[in-house]
């Protein structure tokens, strides 16, 4: 964790979600693994942010949870799930009263 | 990559780098205590030849298998282990084949030498020849094994 308390990204500079899609879906990485045809220690170079995945693999992942490839990989830190979830709406509620 | 060598019904765990690069520590280790029995006499030869042997079988055993069929991340793994193996061995070979060159049975350099020297030479270019036939085939998949982290045990099912 650097500073901020953001993950850094590991080798391949890319930052991911896959840890937090899997565990609110409650999904082995086993189970994954076999999904997206890789082997399952693969999946923990991705989490850690050690392995770029290839283009086909990282829209296989996305598919996978059913999220657009941007939801699940960046190169940007991601902020939290909850934040931006909840800060969405928050945006959406100000738009509204400000109509 | 596997997690472990199934060796005579124990199932040995490989998951720890540590433990990987014991291996190849081994196997090395015992090739070039077999190469020095060979230049020093045949009798520490033949008696070196069982650890390098025993070397030999678990180095093969367990990284042999390494990455075959593969995902896209252990291909690009093992393309780049050959990669780095392959450049380097050029600078190893390169002298190895000079020395065999130089130093062969037909050399006019050898007689040169004082006689204590003179039969280390003489058999300095089998030694060569045997380091490069240990290295060469083994050295992509001792990258491998050096350089890959800590793996994780796979779960039961």
């Amino acid at each position: 964790m650097n500073d901020n308390g953001v993950q850094p990204p590991g080798e391949s500079g890319l930052y991911n979600r896959i840890a937090v899609l899997r565990a609110e879906r409650g999904i082995s990485r086993q189970t994954l693994a076999g999904a997206v045809g890789v082997n399952y220690q693969t999946i923990g170079f991705l989490e850690r942010g050690d392995y770029g995945p290839s283009l086909k693999l990282a829209f296989q992942i996305a598919e996978y949870f059913g999220l657009p490839v941007e939801a699940v990989f960046s190169t940007k830190p991601f902020k939290p799930l909850s934040e931006q979830v909840y800060g969405s709406r928050q945006q959406e509620t100000e738009v509204r009263n400000s109509k | 990559m596997n997690t472990h060598i199934d060796l005579l019904g124990m199932h040995i765990s490989m998951a720890s780098r540590a433990r990987r690069r014991a291996l190849v520590v081994f196997y090395y280790a015992a090739l070039a205590a077999w190469i020095a029995g060979f230049c020093s006499g045949t009798r520490s030869a033949l008696l070196l030849v069982l650890p390098l042997m025993i070397a030999l079988f678990l180095f093969a055993g367990y990284a042999g298998t390494g990455f075959e069929g593969g995902d896209e991340r252990e291909i690009h793994r093992r393309d780049h282990a050959f990669f780095i193996a392959y450049q380097k061995m050029t600078f190893i070979l390169y002298p190895g084949l000079f020395i065999i060159s130089v130093l062969g049975p037909n050399s006019l350099i050898v007689p040169l030498f004082d006689l204590p020297y003179r039969k280390i030479l003489e058999v300095l270019p089998f030694g060569v020849v045997f380091a490069l036939i240990g290295i060469y085939p083994t050295l992509p998949n001792a990258i491998i094994l050096w350089t890959e982290p800590d793996l994780e045990e796979k779960p039961v099912a």
